[in-house]
């Protein structure tokens, strides 16, 4: 798109620049910061947070996956309140300037729920295949977390937002250890939404669980996103050493062109139309 | 697709004749007595690159409707190798719901303290998806979908001279690009560009782009960089 200067006019942020200038806007445009003002009177804003994965993470160890704690607030440089904040400002300059991906559609295509639910209402009305994702009421309990670990029930406890499999549990030779990594993360959660904000637009993580299926343990994952019956991307993760906490992705396909925004596809536009096959 | 990934990925270390071993059980299993095929490199074919390939877990519907319209296998006479896809709503699925792969005792009956969610918020969405078809333009790399974002395609339609459309480009630092790679990260993602979008981003912040070493077949005047994998600034 650069090419095509008749056309656009792009102008390259950093990060901190974009949050800056969030977190001083305000209706007041007078009394708004100059950078959000900017950013109303944008045609569109490329890229931002990625709402998708375990964004709140901000009580992560240093040693914990370096890609995580990039996801996270912390890596973002804002606390829970101003991740907050960020979040609703830019529902509202969505109102003026089209954001892509979009923050709430990123962060609701996140939520394995949420997607879970989505495919299961289109399998539905297609009579066609969908995963079987059972929420649950509350956080899991540790005694849980242990006979799910010691293969008692043959299913998995995943949380619906996360990243890097941080939030998974599955049948294990290493029950004590899966128990340890539980009660940690347990720990981190509390302390996060004690800091979330009564009236936040985020909502406590829900906890669910699907069938354990062995083989993904060994052989890996196999995500394909397929729209109206074509393959539109693929996502292959396979664990390292049999350890589903610790994995290796790659993705195949190319960038998309900007230029060609009228044919944009996010990964949560494939999300809407896709049927997920393992081969 | 998923071993022919995991070599491509450069993961041809000393698994790799393992791996070439289960993709050829894999193989076996889909097509008894055909030889698998792999490439000049000794790798799985990627399905994924080739247009022409018809997956065999496509479903009846799919694959009839592929039979009845051959310019689908890349042999269009549009330049583009491009084609329309039925709308969602015209879908004929005859397929009965099958879990598979449920292991004993895990049954979606077997959810004791469970209890699914309302899918009020999604029941719009799927509304909207079986009322609603896209374009869908089969071509290589990606199939697109067309018109995803409404009134762009009439905005660049029209004749009439208009201000240019400013955007503001977010560099992310997750999207850092370290040590001049990409690194165990798939997020970030590498082009053939022009040097002066180089200069560009670079001048903004520093380290969200990188000159790849690979400067193999390269298009002329273009030089190829590791950098943010949203999208391309390459038209």
């Amino acid at each position: 798109m650069v090419e095509d200067k008749e056309k656009w006019d792009l102008t390259y942020w950093t990060w901190e620049k974009f949050r800056d200038a969030t977190l001083f806007g305000s209706d007041d445009s007078s009394s708004s910061s100059f950078g959000w003002n900017a950013l109303l009177e944008a045609d569109a804003i490329v890229g931002g947070v990625n709402w998708v994965s375990d964004f709140l993470c901000v009580k992560y160890k240093p040693h914990n996956d370096p890609i995580l704690i990039l996801y996270s607030s912390r890596g973002y440089g804002l606390g829970v309140a101003q991740m907050e904040y960020h979040f609703r400002q830019l529902l509202r300059l969505r109102k003026s300037t089209p954001i892509f991906p979009d923050p709430e559609n990123l962060w609701i295509g996140g939520s394995k729920i949420s997607v879970a639910e989505l495919l299961l209402s289109v399998a539905v009305a297609t009579n066609s295949l969908a995963p079987i994702v059972c929420p649950l009421h509350e956080q899991p309990s540790v005694s849980l977390v242990r006979e799910v670990a010691e293969g008692k029930y043959g299913y998995v406890l995943k949380r619906e937002w996360s990243g890097s499999a941080h939030h998974v549990y599955a049948p294990t030779k290493d029950v004590e250890g899966a128990l340890a990594n539980f009660k940690e993360r347990i720990q981190f959660e509390k302390e996060i939404l004690a800091e979330m904000s009564p009236t936040s637009p985020f909502w406590t993580p829900r906890w669910f669980k699907q069938p354990f299926i062995r083989d993904l343990v060994h052989r890996g994952e196999l995500r394909s996103y397929i729209a109206n019956g074509f393959l539109i991307g693929n996502c292959f993760t396979v664990p390292r050493d049999g350890s589903i906490s610790d994995l290796d992705a790659w993705f195949s396909g190319r960038v998309k062109p900007l230029s060609r925004l009228e044919y944009m596809i996010c990964s949560i536009g494939a999300f809407f139309l896709t049927h997920e096959y393992c081969l | 697709m998923k071993f022919a990934a995991r070599l491509h990925a450069g993961r041809a270390d000393q698994r790799k004749d393992l791996t070439v071993d289960r993709y050829r059980e894999a193989w076996e299993k889909l097509h008894p007595g055909v030889e698998a095929p792999m490439d000049d490199k000794g790798c799985p074919v990627d399905f994924s690159l080739d247009g022409s390939h018809i997956c065999p877990n496509n479903p009846a519907w799919l694959i009839a409707w592929i039979a009845d319209n051959p310019q689908v296998s890349g042999s269009a006479s549009d330049s583009s190798g491009a084609v329309a896809a039925p709308a969602i709503g015209s879908f004929d699925t005859t397929g009965n719901p099958d879990f598979g792969n449920t292991p004993a005792g895990s049954a979606s009956t077997d959810c004791p303290n469970s209890e699914p969610q309302s899918p009020a918020r999604t029941t719009a969405l799927t509304s909207h998806l079986l009322t609603h078809g896209y374009e869908i333009l089969v071509k290589y790399p990606n199939a697109q979908i067309v018109d995803f974002v409404p009134g762009y395609r009439a905005y660049e339609a029209d004749p009439m001279p208009k201000p240019k459309l400013k955007v503001i480009f977010i560099l992310m630092p997750e999207f850092y690009v370290k040590d001049k790679k990409v690194g165990q990260s798939a997020i970030c993602g590498d082009d053939e560009i022009d040097p002066i979008h180089f200069e560009n981003i670079n001048n903004a912040a520093v380290g969200y782009i990188s000159l790849s070493r690979d400067q193999k077949e390269v298009s002329p005047g273009l030089r190829r960089y590791f950098f943010h994998s949203w999208v391309s600034v390459h038209a």
